[in-house]
């Protein structure tokens, strides 16, 4: 239940909307359960529904959390060819004196998708298969997308280290 | 060891590192992976700066608990409510 509410809190941002979903996803996946199929991965089920849940009612009552762009995202499995320029390096000497709070934060200015699997992947350990299931799209779209959100994430915390003055050894 | 190993190229770590951080390949191609980087400064180098990150974002980012309270009151809910 403590995995739930966190996710359920990182894509809320608020307490309150956080236990009402936690509590929908319960009682729905009580009045559904016969659509769960035995054997397979019951807190994977119960993050599906709790996401479903989160899109189905949060995304359009509240602020509408900014969505993908997914032709910038387009499979870089395409174009990985050229070697160790393609992706953003940050240092470990820049990032180890951050504190949680200001990870979080950068995490939690994610585009809600890239935030979402992040935590799926990195926080929860969900498989890419399982986390497929969950926000119902295609494995190599859950690794383009992975990606790309660790991109977004570094560049944010690499804003935020310069700002607040560390060092970046490059 | 190398002989096994076919010519050590960038572009094949820029293609698994994820795969591999993120648990996704089996473990001889995993161990294979981690035989061929040790040949190149660069690819080991960038494969612990992102395990680096892989560990940091799971280890920094808060973890934020379900009340005692919110649990008591699904529990509550499901027994008194058992055709909802």
């Amino acid at each position: 239940m403590d995995a739930l509410y966190n996710f359920a809190f990182h894509l809320t941002l608020d307490e309150d909307d956080a236990n009402d979903l936690v509590q929908e996803t319960f009682l729905k996946a009580y009045r559904f359960i016969d659509s769960y199929q035995q054997g397979t991965n019951a807190k994977a089920w119960l993050f599906k529904i709790l996401k479903n849940g989160f899109i189905n009612e949060y995304r359009k009552k509240t602020k509408q959390p900014s969505k993908v762009d997914y032709d910038e995202v387009a499979s870089f499995h395409d174009t990985d060819d050229e070697g160790h320029v393609e992706y953003l390096d940050l240092r470990h000497e820049l990032f180890q004196g951050m504190l949680g709070d200001e990870v979080t934060r950068a995490l939690n200015q994610l585009p809600v998708d890239f935030k979402t699997i992040i935590l799926l992947c990195d926080i929860e350990e969900f498989s890419y298969e399982e986390i497929a299931k969950i926000i119902d799209i295609p494995i190599g779209t859950v690794r383009s997308r992975l990606h790309r959100a660790r991109n977004i994430l570094k560049e944010k915390l690499r804003e935020y280290a310069q700002k607040e003055g560390f060092k970046e050894k490059r | 060891m190398d002989q096994q190993l076919p010519k050590h190229d960038c572009r094949n770590f820029v293609k698994k590192v994820f795969l591999v951080l993120d648990g996704e390949l089996p473990e001889t191609e995993r161990n294979l992976f981690i035989m061929d980087i040790q040949r190149c400064k660069g690819c080991l180098e960038h494969f612990h700066i992102e395990k680096t990150f892989k560990d940091f974002i799971a280890a920094k980012v808060e973890r934020k608990d379900c009340s005692e309270k919110l649990k008591q009151t699904i529990i509550s809910q499901v027994q008194s409510n058992p055709e909802t």
